[in-house]
């Protein structure tokens, strides 16, 4: 008798997928496993090399339907030879290989094709080339899972220290859903006519020549020949037409012909460093950008950290938030295969670390680095003694606890409660104050060593 | 004039001066290489009477160098402690084969089984130390016993016009005791034994003004001895620690290097001016800053290594990267692990680096971690045999690992049996009575094996309750560690 089989949901229906890819490819055939933005699969058959009997293509064909059951495409099996684009699909950039299939001898190649209709950047990794003249620009993403931990204003003191260090820094609002980079670092000093919003719109109608993106922010390092600018999300009010931010954020995340969002952004990112070499009395291209960029699972999150960025300094707490947080954006990394390429240009930073008599710093670091451990682990490589020898391999990346170079391990911010709610224009001088300073202390070294070094690989945006 | 030393000068230098990695207990003090670092005072003090130390971070080293006159000089001048020139010092136990001074193995098993009191055993060897001529007619230390024993108030007069005479003299008597593993292979036996010895070391604390006991002790047998003598807390208080800072193992590290009989070292010194001879004439010292300044060292290091384990920052720190992998798990790092690592470096970035600009490559430094950790795990297997049994079951496993897990594995290679056999194994004494070592306290309960081996830093736990280890454990044991990406072979 036959008990009816519990629904296939959402969750099952990938472990599926992949496990009949496999068991097709250890058959011999290169297989692509496409997902529809749906969540439904289909599997592409390479034929084209060697023939895939009728029978056996029927059988794999009511597999996958009977396994995936709602989650089998209308045409579960697909082969190549029958296809009219079979090798643009085939030879997409966008499909990635199966993170946890090692092929056998004789077995064909297990290939993923996610199609979704946001957040496909996170999947997308890569790292900003040196400039054609040879100099790098330095992008630093900051994020958060969460809001509300200090990153804007970490951003805030690390811009300014690194322009104290003779550095040319932009600090490019990318909160769009809620700016703040942009008025906590100009304080005081007249915001630019236009914003990164506005780039955005009216680059999509071929409009963005001669737009004001960035404004010095009047900071004056204490030595050196740094600067400070800023690309706020947001431009300046004008008397004579309103400021209509809420019609331009509403258009901001379009595709535009030829171009998807996460290039729309990376252009607009471009424009503004460009910017600051036109109106600078320097003329030089900023050295160090930070981007200080939107919290939780967001395209512009995506594509700040995977795309526009060498380094990536995540935020956070010690609590469930946190960890159940990033523990789904490394799920999603580790799925994608882009385990690799993403996990050395992370580093994460405990913000808000707690020091007092009853509570050390030192405790609740060791209980952030362990959770940190934790979540990381999924980047990180299995380090596995070999079958036959019983011996480790040498050259895992699999850091240990304590490596303070590696990813999980936190760079503090000390919690400070005369920083909560800084209103900045009424606070001039603040970050230059004792406390401030000692909360900061080892955040600022570390992280302009990280920002400064050069990224460890360096394949460009793709 | 100084020319700067090239990779090889620097190359040739640590490769000299650098001790061979032998056993820990043959590295003899020598008047050149005694490094005095400043987290030792305390366990200098006189009156510090427990001195704390895992294996390898130079409890016999001081142990010999406080019994050494000449050496003892040097540490009362270098660390400014007067007392250390007016003492008489005595050996109450040690690994040294001194039957007139203190009993042996054999000896020791003997009485245990006889039913000696431990603290009238101490007694017997303080007596004898101090003096007393009755127990020199005896040859035998159960009739040295037996006469303590005998004798309450002879041997309290004793201790008396001692403690008088040395008041006058300007001399403080202290007896100390090393080698403690050594005592008795059954583990609650030995905790007796230490127990004696504390409770006689307290004795004379409280009684007495200028005989004193100085005991270098495993935290793990201090703890033990705690369960057979209760007021042995009274001892926690100012009981000091053999630790090593960055700071000191770097600062070791330079004294070596400025000390060698070589042009090299020499030259080194010259480069990093600031050292001094020591008042004998004997010993370079080197400069504050580079025996003790982190940024100092760092900076001297980065000359020696390169600053990073690669192209730059986001690689890691050379200076913060070798200690940090060859901690254990109660963040001790032994300096025998610490020098190896370099030895293996030097050795790894000739053979295979020798056009590296700097003397040490970042890759010879990872192999020196993997060396460092096989020297680690045969130092702890010297001292505790069963430690290697322990973990042996694990290898091919990985870390971080559920201790039902790690139980289960014992179980099935009837790790109980094993370890009660290696004591019938000593049992069977003989020759083997010189090696003996302290076996687990509890060899057939699991959960207290691994709360053991968590205290000796062999394992740690984490906060979620599983089973971690250290990688200067891990590596030698081959064992790995969890992550989520596959690794591809080739």
């Amino acid at each position: 008798m036959n008990l009816p089989s519990a629904l296939v949901r959402f969750d099952d229906a990938r472990p599926r997928a992949l496990t009949i890819a496999r068991d097709v490819a250890a058959e011999g055939a290169n297989v692509l496993l496409v997902r529809d933005v749906l969540g439904r699969f289909a599997l592409i058959v390479d034929d084209r090399a060697q023939d895939v009997p009728t029978a056996r293509a029927a059988v794999w064909r009511e597999r996958l339907a009977t396994d995936l059951q709602r989650y089998s495409a209308d045409r579960p099996l697909l082969l190549a030879s029958e296809l009219f684009s079979a090798d643009d699909l085939l030879g997409s950039e966008r499909a990635q290989p199966d993170p946890l299939h090692i092929p056998a001898a004789g077995h064909g190649s297990v290939l993923i094709l996610d199609n979704t209709v946001v957040g496909e950047d996170w999947a997308q990794v890569s790292t900003p080339a040196v400039e054609t003249d040879g100099s790098r620009t330095h992008r630093t993403a900051l994020y958060g899972f969460k809001g509300g931990v200090g990153r804007t204003t970490a951003a805030a003191v690390l811009a300014r220290h690194l322009t104290d260090q003779g550095h040319i820094v932009l600090v490019v609002d990318l909160d769009l859903e809620s700016p703040g980079a942009g008025p906590l670092i100009a304080a005081g000093s007249v915001p630019p006519r236009h914003g990164i919003v506005d780039q955005l719109v009216e680059s999509a109608v071929d409009n963005a020549n001669g737009l004001e993106l960035v404004g010095p922010t009047g900071y004056e390092p204490r030595t050196g020949r740094g600067e400070l600018w800023v690309a706020p999300a947001r431009g300046r009010d004008t008397k004579d037409v309103p400021y209509s931010y809420v019609d331009k954020l509403n258009r901001v995340y379009a595709d535009i012909p030829g171009m998807d969002f996460a290039d729309r952004l990376a252009t607009a990112v471009q424009a503004c460093e460009d910017a600051v070499a036109r109106e600078s009395e320097s003329g030089r291209r900023p050295d160090v950008v930070l981007l200080d960029s939107r919290a939780g699972i967001h395209d512009i999150a995506a594509v700040a950290i995977s795309r526009l960025c060498d380094l990536a300094l995540l935020f956070g707490a010690d609590n469930r938030q946190t960890w159940g947080g990033y523990g789904d954006l490394f799920t999603a990394w580790h799925a994608s295969g882009q385990a690799r390429a993403i996990r050395e240009k992370l580093r994460m930073v405990a913000s808000m670390v707690p020091d007092t008599p009853h509570h050390s710093m030192d405790d609740y670091l060791q209980s952030f680095r362990e959770h940190s451990w934790e979540c990381f682990s999924v980047l990180y490589d299995d380090d596995v003694p070999e079958a036959e020898s019983g011996r480790l391999i040498p050259g895992a990346f699999s850091p240990s606890l304590e490596d303070d170079s590696a990813p999980h391990y936190p760079i503090p911010i000390l919690f400070e409660p005369g920083l909560v709610g800084l209103d900045a224009d009424r606070a001039p001088g603040w970050q230059d104050r004792a406390f401030v300073q000692a909360a900061y202390r080892d955040f600022l070294t570390t992280a302009t060593l990280l920002i400064t070094a050069d990224p460890q690989s360096n394949e460009g945006p793709r | 004039m100084t020319t700067a030393l090239g990779a090889e000068d620097y190359r040739e230098l640590l490769s000299a001066a650098l001790p061979e990695s032998t056993d820990a207990d043959t590295l003899l003090p020598d008047i050149h290489t005694l490094f005095t670092p400043d987290s030792h005072r305390v366990a200098l003090y006189v009156d510090s009477t427990v001195v704390r130390g895992g294996r390898g971070v130079g409890k016999t080293f001081w142990y010999r160098s406080l019994l050494d006159d000449a050496l003892r000089e040097v540490a009362a001048e270098e660390y400014g402690i007067e007392r250390l020139r007016r003492l008489v010092v005595s050996p109450g136990y040690g690994a040294d084969v001194e039957p007139d001074l203190y009993p042996g193995t054999s000896v020791l098993r003997q009485l245990v089984e006889e039913g000696v009191r431990p603290y009238d055993l101490w007694h017997a060897v303080l007596l004898t130390a101090l003096g007393q001529p009755e127990l020199h007619e005896f040859a035998e230390w159960r009739d040295r016993v037996t006469w303590v024993r005998a004798n309450p108030g002879a041997a309290e007069r004793t201790v008396q016009r001692a403690d008088r005479e040395a008041l006058q003299d300007g001399v403080t008597h202290l007896v100390i005791f090393d080698a403690l593993e050594h005592l008795h292979r059954v583990r609650a036996q030995a905790d007796r034994l230490v127990g004696g010895i504390l409770e006689l070391a307290l004795a004379m604390r409280l009684g007495t003004r200028n005989i004193r006991c100085k005991v270098f002790i495993r935290p793990d047998m201090f703890d033990g001895a705690l369960l057979h003598f209760p007021d042995a807390s009274k001892l926690t208080a100012n009981a000091a620690s053999l630790t090593w800072s960055n700071a000191n193992l770097y600062g070791l590290l330079f004294h070596y290097m400025g000390n060698h009989d070589s042009t090299y070292a020499q030259r080194f010194r010259s480069l990093t001016s600031g050292w001094e001879t020591d008042a004998f004439g004997s010993r370079h010292i080197p400069p504050a800053l580079l025996r003790g300044d982190e940024r100092s060292q760092a900076e001297q290091f980065a000359q020696i290594a390169g600053p990073y384990m690669g192209a730059n920052y986001r690689k890691g720190n050379t200076y913060t990267w070798l200690p940090n992998h060859l901690m254990d798990g109660v963040e001790q790092v032994s300096p025998r692990s610490f020098l190896s690592a370099l030895n293996k470096a030097v050795a790894e970035t000739r053979g295979t680096y020798a056009g590296h600009e700097y003397a040490l490559h970042h890759e010879g430094i990872r192999r020196g971690v993997q060396t460092a950790s096989e020297t680690r795990v045969q130092e702890v297997g010297e001292d505790m045999p069963w430690v290697r049994l322990a973990i042996d079951p694990l290898a091919g496993r990985q870390v971080p690992i559920e201790q039902d897990t790690v139980t289960e594995l014992w179980r099935e290679m009837r790790l109980t049996d094993v370890l009660l056999k290696e004591t019938e194994r000593y049992e069977a004494g003989g020759e083997e009575d010189s090696l003996v070592r302290t076996g687990p306290r509890y060899p057939n309960d699991p959960d207290r094996l691994i709360e053991e081996l968590i205290t000796l830093g062999v394992m740690r736990r984490r906060r979620d309750g599983r089973i971690d280890l250290p990688d200067v454990y891990r590596i030698a044991f081959n064992i790995g560690r969890k992550g989520g990406v596959p690794r591809v072979s080739g």
